[in-house]
């Protein structure tokens, strides 16, 4: 009897658990479409038909930790012509006038104790497709890989890189 | 179902919801911002801005860590010709002034119901222009009073108060040398401080000091400390005279704790000894005024042993090189004017004068008052030819006073009665201190790091320096202010370019400049221009000493004394609003928050009192009550209060000025001491400060059978010198970093302390946690009594003690999860995220360097922009310590990497050695023999504290010389 009601316990404390899983992952929207940004940005419109390298707009990922967003300027050298009449390029247009910057919702975040850095990554010739998929093939950019410890120490590993915990933690 | 099952399962389900809730956490925006950045400047690089440093008159040059266009650290200025590299404790943590959550953030106008409001800027200069509209032609416009003002700003100090017909006040600081300048002046006719030249290519190789607290407050601690380690370093030899304890009495060879007074007999008896060698070179004149001193009398009057005097004199007349130095406590007492006096004649008679004490580069104290003269003047008491408008002895009713950065006018009761008769009291201010008098109007002034300016600390040594970035909160630099009040439409900025372009200065050349110093004439050679001893003046002081003298003969010294002591964190009291300072330890009480009265530990123990009794002092200025700090290494007769806590109102002094100086009298004569039946619990830092014969000091090592020894070096570096282990030895491959702690050079200024907590994140846990022992300092300056020359205890040694990064790390074998491991470069990590909070590391730490955080910590706004990045801030339930800051070296690594080598020695820099004044910490890889680090590893005077444990620390350090040892 005892035993049961244990079990009992324990399966509304999972059920409990699995209703707020699904619930979180629903909130914050990181199903198979990652989340929605405030402008319908298209990676594969920039990168297959334009042939934009990824450096072109992400310009510091190889000497800083963080890959650099491109400013609105940038957008807009193009987008002053091009596209100009679309609905999401006058959107863009709206933040260039308004003097608003965008802010694009966040896809791949790390926890605080990480202290991940793209420069050294880039510097060891690892492709951005390697953590961030096909971004040509991604409308929405979505999460493709877990960033879990796991993986990324699987590939350090494969890659003999630096394994030591403060070789990432702080 | 098994109870570990269970468990286990249980953990399952919560491990699965914390992940998502990680990444949740992370989540947050991503800018596109609306123009691009300076592709030279990616976002997470550092920029260093050049800056001069405002929390005290020293005014050295710093470098500002900019991240992201806000400063996160400062760092000490290698190009600084005064600093040189090196900040002091205080110009490490007035970044933490900047970000001040009290600062006053906008201009406030007193109410007519006494309320303070806010006032638009436009509205309160217009208040302040009408005021001085109606002041003109008024009999008393009013004055202008601030602290010590240098370059372009004195000059538009001058043109605006001449412009509004105001009196500028000689300028209000506590320490202003008039003792020192009053005995120049008779000696010399130089009103001046003269430049102590004590390191340099040829250092002094004698320094004998009278109270002058060189790495506290006395003028420059930053430079003195450099040139105190370049002098060490090359043999110098130093007695300290003071009476009580003060930290930089502690680095001295020789302190001699005479009794407080004695400073004219013993320097009288010194000169006559010099004057009877055939070396002197005093005039007949003067020789022939000198009263005698005998040996017996001096010692009597100082109460110093005979044979310390004779050591003294004996030191003085071979030495090569000598400084003397006189100034702090030994000029800020009833007779302080004849011990400046007699120090400038023994300076003269010792060929000091063009050498070692530098008249042609004086300390630029010109428009800097004495504390009589700047009451007086307030006062209105006497007239000068300057000021016909203003009758002698009649109380002035000035119209509009301008009070300009000031944070106490406790030792100026006549500016306070000036100021209650005055229309409109305008404080330019940062903080609204407690003690500044009320002011109609409060104008809030920017920090040295939002502002321009420039100073001239050194008469034609000229320094430069620019916004760091804009505001914080709506703030004006003085500067700007008043062009804005006198209608003038330049900023400070352009006005300060167009001062230095007059003066030949060029305004976008090095930040750093000189001038040809001033004379008379142009020298043919250096020195030639040192002033000429006035014998006539000289002679009728030594006359009046000499008559003083007589009548005080047969007077027995003073009995117990207290001495207002210096603060090297507090300096005048002006950095007390800093809250850090507050956190860090004094070196030599370790006390942290609060006020305390020092008393020696033998007197405190004989009559059973306790740390935290308090006792009531009562003295010929005025009663203190305070909490009582049983002081190790102080001698009996004397007790010490920080100068800072003195003259709080309500602290029951009457500050004291001696009339022929002008300076505060900081020696007071006790006429009673009894205990009270209240009690205070102080938070003391260091538990015990006997080094118990455990092998933290050198020769101190218990009989364990270490190698140790005095000078004795501990085997570390030989094949198979480490002990016995069940471990196996750890594989170094690349690095092994470690560290080098110069005992004989540290002075326990406590600017790595500062220097860690801004680096490294570390929290401020605040009184209530540091009564429970619960601080946070991963770098602690921990202090030991040691040994006086006759078997008693007199004066301390400092010994930095920080994670030690043990090759056999105790705390790494117990942590129950593997939070905390040797890595391959030899660095003890500590995991943040792993940890749990067992705390079993920090119970089997040795050097007590782990620290949990108990709480999450709260920083108030605007205090939360003063994080370091680079580094994460831990919650509670973890444990933290000193990392050898992990994220310089990751910094070092990346650029090696780069360019495809292995990191450089000297590359790497901790923080905590980067400020360090004195040079006393070094870093480097231990694997590397050339290294300089491993060099001194080697040295004779290297040994490891605690190393008969076999922890094998990473950290060496350099026992004192034993030249150096009592």
């Amino acid at each position: 009897m005892k035993a049961k009601l244990l079990i009992g316990a324990l399966l509304a404390f999972f059920a409990f658990c699995g209703v707020l899983i699904v619930l979180l992952a629903h909130f914050r929207g990181a199903g198979a479409e990652g989340p929605a940004q405030p402008i319908a940005f298209s990676h594969p419109i920039h990168v297959e038909t334009v042939g934009l390298d990824c450096a072109h707009c992400h310009a510091t990922a190889d000497r800083s930790r963080r890959p650099g967003m491109p400013s609105v300027a940038l957008c807009m050298e193009c987008h002053e012509q091009a596209a100009a009449d679309r609905p999401e390029v006058r959107k863009l247009r709206e933040h260039r006038d308004a003097g608003r910057p965008i802010e694009w919702a966040r896809v791949y975040g790390l926890p605080w104790h990480v202290g991940f850095s793209h420069k050294p990554h880039i510097r060891a010739g690892v492709e951005c497709a390697a953590c961030h998929g096909e971004l040509r093939a991604q409308p929405r950019v979505r999460r493709v890989s877990s960033l879990e410890m796991g993986w990324c120490v699987g590939c350090h590993r494969d890659r003999t890189a630096d394994t030591d915990c403060w070789a990432c933690h702080r | 179902m098994k109870r570990r099952q269970f468990v286990r399962l249980l953990g399952l389900a919560p491990g699965a919801l914390a992940a998502p809730w990680d990444a949740a956490q992370a989540r947050s925006k991503l800018l596109s911002h609306l123009l691009p950045g300076d592709p030279d400047d990616p976002p997470d690089g550092s920029r260093f801005i050049p800056a001069t440093c405002t929390e005290c008159p020293a005014g050295c040059g710093m470098l500002v860590e900019v991240r992201e266009g806000r400063p996160i650290k400062l760092e000490g200025d290698p190009d600084c010709p005064l600093g040189r590299g090196g900040l002091c404790v205080r110009g490490q943590a007035s970044l933490a002034r900047l970000y001040h959550p009290e600062r006053l953030r906008q201009p406030l106008e007193r109410a007519a119901d006494g309320e303070l409001r806010p006032i638009a800027w436009e509205a309160a200069l217009e208040r302040v222009a009408a005021a001085l509209g109606s002041a003109a032609g008024a009999r008393d416009p009013g004055f202008y009073l601030a602290g010590q003002t240098t370059g372009a700003l004195a000059d538009l100090v001058d043109a605006f108060a001449r412009a509004h017909g105001l009196q500028v006040l000689p300028g209000l600081e506590l320490f202003h040398h008039g003792a020192l300048r009053r005995a120049h002046e008779i000696l010399f006719g130089r009103r001046e401080v003269p430049t102590y030249a004590l390191g340099g290519p040829d250092p002094a190789d004698l320094l004998v000091t009278f109270g002058a607290d060189l790495f506290e407050s006395f003028l420059h601690p930053v430079r003195r400390a450099r040139e105190f380690a370049e002098a060490r370093e090359r043999g110098l030899r130093w007695f300290h005279c003071e009476p009580g304890l003060s930290m930089t009495g502690c680095s001295a060879d020789r302190r001699l704790a005479l009794a407080a007074g004695g400073e004219p007999a013993l320097l009288l008896h010194l000169l006559g000894e010099i004057a009877a060698g055939d070396g002197a070179t005093l005039p007949a004149e003067v020789l022939a005024s000198l009263p005698r001193m005998p040996l017996e009398e001096a010692s009597r009057r100082t109460r110093l042993s005979g044979d310390a005097l004779r050591e003294l004199a004996g030191a003085l007349r071979s030495a090569r090189r000598p400084l003397l130095l006189c100034g702090g406590i030994a000029t800020a007492m009833p007779g302080g004017g004849d011990a400046a006096l007699l120090a400038g004649l023994l300076q003269c008679a010792t060929g000091q004068i063009g050498s070692t004490v530098d008249f042609d580069r004086p300390e630029n104290l010109d428009r800097v008052g004495t504390l009589i003269e700047v009451d007086e003047l307030a006062r209105g008491a006497p007239a000068t030819a300057g000021d016909p408008g203003l009758s002698a002895g009649e109380p002035r009713e000035p119209r509009v006073c301008f009070l300009a950065g000031l944070h106490t006018l406790a030792a100026s009761p006549g500016v306070r009665a000036a100021l209650e008769r005055a229309r409109l009291v305008v404080g330019l201010t940062d903080f609204l201190h407690e003690s500044m008098p009320p002011c109609h109007l409060w104008l809030p002034i920017s920090h040295g790091l939002e502002s321009s300016g420039d100073a001239e600390v050194v008469r034609g040594r000229h320094s430069r320096h620019d916004p760091v970035f804009r505001p914080l909160f709506d703030t004006r630099s003085q500067g700007d202010i008043l062009l804005a009040l006198l209608g003038d439409a330049r900023t400070f900025r352009e006005y300060r370019d167009g001062w230095w372009a007059e003066r030949g200065l060029d305004p976008r050349g090095p930040r750093y400049a000189e001038r040809p110093p001033e004379r008379a004439a142009p020298a043919p050679r250096a020195g030639a221009a040192a002033p000429t001893l006035r014998s006539g003046a000289a002679a009728a002081a030594l006359r009046e000493i000499a008559a003083r003298h007589a009548a005080a003969e047969g007077a027995e010294p003073q009995g117990s004394t207290l001495v207002l002591g210096p603060s090297v964190r507090m300096h005048d009291g002006r950095s007390r609003v800093i809250p850090l300072l507050h956190e860090i330890p004094d070196p030599v009480s370790t006390v942290t928050y609060g006020e305390y009265a020092a008393l020696p530990e033998s007197r405190c123990r004989a009559r059973g009192w306790d740390d935290g009794l308090v006792v009531e002092i009562v003295t010929s200025a005025g009663a203190l009550r305070l909490p009582l700090r049983a002081q190790p290494g102080l001698p009996d007769g004397h007790i010490v209060v920080p100068i800072d806590r003195a003259l709080d109102p309500g602290s029951g002094l009457a500050p004291e000025m001696d009339p022929e100086t002008g300076e505060l009298v900081r020696v007071l004569a006790i006429r009673e001491l009894r205990a009270t039946t209240d009690g205070k619990r102080l938070p003391v830092m260091a538990g015990s400060m006997e080094a118990g014969g455990r092998g933290i000091l050198p020769g101190d090592d218990g009989g364990h059978g270490g190698p140790g020894g005095q000078g004795g070096h501990d085997g570390h570096g030989a094949p198979g010198g480490r002990a016995a282990s069940l471990y196996p030895a750890h594989d170094h491959p690349l690095y092994r970093w470690g560290m080098v702690v110069d005992l004989d050079k540290c002075t326990g200024c406590s600017a790595c302390v500062a220097a860690c907590y801004l680096e490294n994140n570390v929290p401020l846990s605040g009184p209530k946690e540091h009564l429970r022992g619960r601080e946070m300092s991963w770098l602690r300056i921990q202090p030991y009594a040691r040994r006086g020359a006759g078997g008693g205890r007199d004066g301390l040694l400092f010994l930095p003690m920080m994670c030690q990064h043990c090759d056999m790390a105790p705390c790494e074998t117990v942590c129950p999860v593997y939070a905390t491991y040797h890595s391959q470069e030899g660095l003890n990590v500590q995991v943040y995220n792993r940890c749990v909070g067992t705390r079993y590391c920090a119970n089997n730490c040795p050097y007590k360097a782990r620290r949990f955080n108990w709480f999450s910590h709260h920083r108030p706004e605007p205090l939360d922009r003063l994080l370091n990045p680079d580094v994460s801030t831990r919650p509670k339930g973890v444990m933290e310590k000193c990392t050898f800051c992990v994220q310089r070296i990751r910094r070092a690594k990346d650029r090696a990497r780069d360019e495809d080598r292995p990191v450089a020695d000297g590359e790497v820099t901790p923080a905590c050695a980067q400020s360090c004044p004195s040079g006393a910490i070094v870093f480097g890889n231990l694997l590397d023999p050339s290294a300089r680090v491993s060099r001194l590893a080697r040295d004779a005077r290297a040994y490891r504290v605690l190393a008969a444990l076999g922890t094998e620390p990473a950290v060496h350090y350099l026992s004192r010389d034993a030249r150096h040892e009592h």
